[in-house]
């Protein structure tokens, strides 16, 4: 089981596995969160992402292995942890014939929330203007923080979110990483799955790779990136010409070298490698 | 299981169906038919026709045609100054048939002359019409003096209770049909109303939400109410706007009662066998036929088999209890088996829509 650097563990995986069928959807998955942690698990469409939050949130059962949620079974002692959990679902299924305020108050009397919550969330995520009209008339922007502020509804321990800023536009995703991050910061676990490895980068304190069922690498981005990614520098010469050189090659360090030595270099820009190379690397085709 | 959510989710079901166009057709598609039922039929159980009659002199023929037709018709009868006023409201079938009786005609009969008589009939006369046109032979011939060529004696049998004859001679059309529109209501209610109300939240994935946090028993104990709320109101607002009012209350609001919990468990049953809103747009129309038909093959003179067939599906008895208290006598013997099948087909609804729920939840 992998284990986060610091604090609690919350969420526990161990040997996580769902089976439709001969398809391993999910395949002997192991993993622990910590209290606070920002997971990020990535993967291609169909790698096990879904599949994954679908069993943690209870709304699966793994064929086998099992997983804990502050200490808790999910599938046996499913009751006791939907109270502490909530997700923010890949679809933006709210309730199109009711006002966003309408749609929080369903929620708040659910999770027996004080209705207060529910002015305090429309203000955080920015629709107190917009509360009193239908959610049919809002933006697609609009619904995905109404869907987060739903999620937060209960205050959530641990937060699940699948693909938050599938289809956003970049100013109501960052709108969307900003409410993540304001969550997290209060001291929450939130685990999500996303495609962009930039908002993976940015947000999660570790990330896990999905492929094919199975976890290929988890850790945090910068470990990743210096595990598996390519160092690599631009050089621009006196000549005006641009060259790209991997600096874990001796043949192109030899060069660098030479340029050096001649007084052809211009500029050098050493390039850190990515999580999509990372991506790349570990699972032989990009995102 | 927390009434809080059960009530949270109830009440947004509510306030949901309000805000749809597709629930509000639903209801008010029946409310409608019925209204239309109780302006085409009476609750005379026999038939009326309006004898239109021109006359220059005194006549005894009204009067004749009027008892000599009384045992089959309804016959009123109403003056007219002149041919052309009455053949108008004849084509315009404000008249069933008009007469047009000329002077010293009932001297003429008595006297052996055979006078003109003119009888104007719309294009297609009513039942009424045909009959009082068709009995003139024997009424002249009678006003004549003229023994009939056979003293025919009439014998109407009773109707046999339990069957579509008593039912009707006990109602009168007006009320049988008014029954079949409201458990064509409580069918709507059940192949489509509540089956669009759960289809949409599995298509739309809110009920995934919903379950997040409460369980799948509060989330169909939700539904249930909503779908019986639904019959509540609509059965009442049918009564009152068709003026129905049924003899033995207590009979029909246990059949209706009986009746909404049943269909709303095979609601329940058809909505989560739907996926999506175009499956159920498909199956709730093959699935309202066994729900109607039984209404109106009660009706109906049917073999045996067919009757026995009928019988066991739950609105044939809706309808055979429903007759009953409309009519506040036992017309349809054996209530407590009605009662008994409806119960039977709720056992098995509500059964199937658990044994579905205990598969997911172990899925």
């Amino acid at each position: 089981m992998s284990a986060p650097s610091g604090g609690r563990a919350i969420i526990e995986v161990d040997g996580l596995s769902r089976h439709y069928g001969d398809v391993r959807a999910v395949d002997d998955v192991s993993f622990s969160v910590a209290e606070g942690e920002i997971l990020g698990l990535l993967g291609h469409n169909g790698a096990g992402k879904t599949t994954t939050i679908r069993m943690l949130t209870g709304r699966a059962r793994p064929t086998s292995g099992g997983a804990l949620i502050a200490g808790l079974d999910v599938v046996r002692e499913r009751e006791r942890v939907k109270p502490l959990i909530n997700l923010v679902f890949e679809e933006q299924n709210l309730y199109e014939r009711q006002t966003g305020r309408e749609n929080l108050e369903l929620f708040a009397k659910l999770y027996g929330a004080p209705p207060a919550r529910v002015a305090e969330l429309l203000e955080r995520v920015g629709l107190t203007d917009a509360a009193a009209r239908k959610v049919r008339t809002y933006s697609s922007g609009m619904k995905q923080r109404l869907l987060v502020a739903r999620a937060l509804v209960n205050d959530p321990q641990v937060l699940f979110l699948d693909e938050p800023t599938k289809g956003l536009d970049p100013s109501s995703a960052r709108d969307v990483r900003g409410i993540i991050r304001e969550h997290a910061s209060a001291g929450a676990t939130v685990f999500l799955t996303t495609h962009y490895m930039e908002e993976a980068d940015e947000l999660c304190d570790r990330v896990a790779f999905l492929a094919a069922g199975r976890i290929v690498a988890l850790d945090t981005p910068r470990e990743l990136k210096l595990r598996y990614g390519e160092r690599t520098a631009t050089v621009l010469l006196h000549d005006r010409s641009e060259h790209e050189v991997r600096l874990d090659d001796g043949g192109d360090a030899a060069r660098l070298e030479a340029w050096m030595a001649a007084g052809e270099v211009l500029t050098v820009h050493s390039n850190e490698g990515t999580l999509e190379d990372v991506f790349v690397n570990l699972a032989g085709r990009p995102l | 299981m927390k009434g809080a959510r059960v009530n949270a989710i109830y009440r947004k079901d509510l306030r949901d169906a309000l805000r749809d166009s597709r629930l509000i057709v639903a209801l008010l598609m029946p409310l409608l038919i019925g209204l239309l039922y109780s302006f085409m039929f009476k609750d005379d159980t026999k038939p009326t026709a309006k004898l239109g009659v021109v006359a220059s002199t005194a006549t005894r023929l009204p009067a004749a045609l009027e008892a000599a037709t009384k045992a089959a018709v309804q016959l009123k009868v109403q003056a007219f100054a002149d041919q052309a006023a009455l053949t108008q409201q004849v084509r315009d079938k404000n008249v069933d048939v008009g007469l047009i009786v000329p002077s010293g005609f009932d001297e003429a009969l008595t006297g052996g002359a055979p006078p003109r008589l003119t009888v104007i009939l719309p294009a297609s006369p009513s039942f009424g019409g045909d009959y009082v046109a068709a009995m003139l032979d024997r009424v002249t011939q009678s006003l004549a003096g003229q023994a009939p060529a056979a003293t025919v004696t009439r014998v109407m049998l009773p109707a046999a209770a339990g069957t579509s004859d008593s039912a009707f001679v006990a109602l009168g059309a007006r009320k049988a049909f008014v029954l079949v529109a409201v458990i064509l209501m409580l069918a709507m209610i059940a192949v489509y109303a509540l089956p669009a109300v759960l289809t949409e939240e599995t298509e739309k994935r809110t009920v995934e939400a919903l379950t997040l946090i409460a369980s799948d028993a509060e989330v169909i104990v939700a539904k249930s109410l909503f779908g019986l709320t639904y019959c509540v109101i609509s059965v009442p607002l049918m009564l009152a706007i068709t003026r129905v009012a049924p003899e033995n209350v207590a009979l029909f609001v246990v059949d209706i009662v009986l009746t909404s919990v049943t269909l709303v468990g095979l609601g329940l049953l058809l909505g989560g066998l739907m996926r999506t809103q175009t499956q159920l747009n498909t199956w709730s129309t093959v699935a309202l036929i066994p729900l109607m038909a039984p209404a109106i093959a009660i009706q109906l003179p049917l073999p045996g088999w067919a009757e026995t067939l009928v019988s066991v599906l739950p609105t044939a008895q809706t309808m055979r209890l429903g007759v009953n208290a409309l009519a506040g006598r036992q017309l349809f013997g054996a209530e407590w088996l009605s009662v008994a099948i409806i119960l039977g087909w709720a056992v098995v609804g509500y059964g199937l829509v658990w044994w579905r729920l205990s598969r997911q939840e172990t899925a």
